[in-house]
């Protein structure tokens, strides 16, 4: 684990350093993403000058589930972007060849290859809107609000992190699986607003079990915001007690990544490279 | 430029070849603008559900069809030279082109060409899932005609910003980052995230709700309105909001269309001015490396 930490740590000074070297990419990535929040958010503003509530939810609790979805999926950006290269190209074009011929683990290499320093923008409106309507809501900031909250940060982060790695190790037996990331990945848009407006059984239950984003955003906040029956109602399923919600979620998202690692497994033993 | 028009044909069958080749992406493609249309589809139902239906003159019905063309219209004029034109211009491939008996300029209008023609074929499972979807009023004779012109003048716009967009790598060095600006930019300002005659009713009408309380009314609508303006002040909403709105009837009296289709034609005149005298200053940039 120190190991790992001090080699995170010596690709991160290189990293920074080209940052700095091309500060108005940096500045253009960051900006460009937090217009595509701001834009978002001012919907949501326009339409609730006139209306009280959609789908239940009141404009801080809309914030809420946006600025929690915008802080899991900016931190998944920042750390984990580099997956994307390796679906799209590195097994195409024969790179990947060289994380096995380095001796660190495989897919601790692919994170720390590259940090993506765009997703500060990301992570940056939604924290604030977040931390807004937290504040607004009138919502308690204890220790264990903030055991919670790290919870459910962690098991949000890990179901990005099992759906887009199984989505790339799809590349070993396709070549390429971008375009399949993609789809998966942007499953994750339903998460900026709640389950509830998403009025068709299908629809729901895929958001809530097939691919889970669900997961991410609406059921923490609907768990900070609502009882037991409610989410029970909202979900569609008995959820007995409060307590067993977290539990579900750390099962859900564990068998994900533990599905992504055993096909990146799988997939690993097919590789042959391209001779280049 | 067009005078020997044969030269470009070539490219037009040559890009229906790419698109074909390259299905599973336009797949994806048509995947991901079903997962964004699903998303706008229940928001906005549950929106102007919670209304009553409307939100001022709009009907739900009216606005589901906006959004629903504005996807369409999107990928019908949406434009893919910026990258060529950019990634010809990094690695020196430029070079080539110039040398060739056809200009650059007509070579990427003829691969364009191409690829819509691609897309087209690919729009239509697409029309199929929003004809469905989407409540489809009739309309008129003259507001075909209307949504046709403005349509063409999108495309011609959407051309030439691409084409400006793939020269200013001339100067910058990553032009990944500002196209990701520029899509997000057109995002906010041209419409797509909210109509602007929505936006201007929303701003304009007596509030009985506060979203943020602590911001006074004035500021409130002032901050809507002006959007609405600052996004008027660019080319943005020509390339998206208007061939939508005059088929969805947000845009009326003949007067409001008038005005649109004018400001559309302005645009691409300007647009048009400001790509020659670009092209003409990047030129006298390119050196040639002996390759």
């Amino acid at each position: 684990m120190r190991r790992f930490f001090s080699i995170y740590a010596a690709f991160l000074s290189q990293q920074v350093k080209a940052l700095v070297e091309y500060k108005l990419d940096f500045l253009i990535g960051v900006i460009a993403l937090s217009i595509q929040q701001i834009g978002s958010f001012l919907v949501l503003f326009a339409v609730f000058t006139q209306i009280k509530a959609v789908g239940g939810w009141s404009f801080d609790e809309m914030l809420l589930f946006y600025g929690w979805s915008q802080v899991v999926r900016g931190i998944d950006h920042i750390y984990n972007d580099n997956i994307w290269l390796v679906g799209w190209w590195r097994i195409r074009d024969g790179s990947f060849t060289h994380y096995l011929l380095r001796p660190i683990g495989i897919i601790q290499h692919i994170i720390m290859e590259r940090v993506q320093f765009d997703g500060f923008g990301e992570l940056l409106v939604g924290f604030l809107l977040f931390a807004y309507a937290w504040l607004r809501l009138g919502l308690a900031l204890g220790p264990a609000e903030l055991g919670m909250l790290l919870v459910f940060l962690v098991c949000g982060l890990a179901l990005y992190f099992g759906i887009k790695l199984a989505a790339a190790a799809v590349a070993f037996w396709t070549v390429s699986s971008g375009e399949l990331m993609q789809v998966a990945y942007e499953v994750n848009s339903f998460t900026k607003y709640p389950l509830d407006i998403y009025k068709n059984v299908w629809l729901k239950n895929f958001l809530l079990f097939v691919l889970p984003f669900a997961v991410v955003s609406y059921v923490p906040m609907a768990w900070f915001l609502r009882d037991t029956a409610a989410l029970s109602a909202a979900l569609g399923f008995d959820v007995v007690s409060k307590t067993w919600v977290p539990v579900g979620m750390a099962l859900l998202s564990a068998a994900f990544v533990g599905f992504g690692f055993v096909l990146f497994r799988i997939g690993l033993r097919r590789y042959t490279g391209t001779g280049t | 430029m067009f005078a020997r028009l044969d030269r470009y044909l070539g490219f037009i069958p040559l890009n229906i070849q790419v698109m074909w080749t390259y299905r599973v992406r336009v797949l994806i493609f048509m995947i991901n603008d079903l997962v964004l249309l699903l998303i706008q589809y229940f928001l906005w139902s549950a929106v102007f559900g919670g209304n009553g239906g409307t939100l001022g003159t709009i009907s739900l019905g009216q606005y589901l069809s906006y959004v629903a063309l504005g996807m369409i219209f999107g990928r019908l004029t949406a434009c893919g030279i910026d990258g060529n034109v950019g990634g010809t211009i990094k690695d020196g491939a430029i070079a080539m082109h110039l040398v060739r008996p056809y200009s650059f300029f007509g070579e990427q209008v003829a691969q364009q060409v191409g690829f819509t023609v691609g897309n087209l074929l690919a729009l239509v499972p697409f029309v199929v899932i929003v004809a469905f979807l989407v409540p489809i009023a009739s309309v008129s004779l003259t507001t075909v005609a209307l949504t046709v012109l403005s349509l063409a003048l999108t495309y011609v716009l959407a051309l030439l910003v691409a084409f400006l967009l793939g020269l200013v790598a001339f100067w910058i060095t990553n032009y990944w980052g500002l196209f990701l600006f520029k899509d997000q930019a057109i995002a906010l300002f041209s419409g797509q995230v909210i109509a602007f005659n929505l936006l201007f009713q929303l701003a304009n009408a007596p509030s009985g709700n506060f979203p943020v309380p602590f911001l006074p009314e004035e500021l409130t609508k002032g901050l809507l309105t002006g959007l609405g303006y600052v996004a008027y002040a660019t080319p943005f909403p020509s390339l998206y909001y208007v061939p939508s709105a005059i088929a969805t009837g947000m845009l009326s009296t003949p007067t409001e269309i008038a005005w649109h289709l004018g400001m559309q034609a302005f645009w691409v005149l300007a647009m048009a001015l400001v790509v020659w005298l670009t092209w003409g200053r990047a030129l006298k940039r390119v050196t040639i490396q002996g390759g």
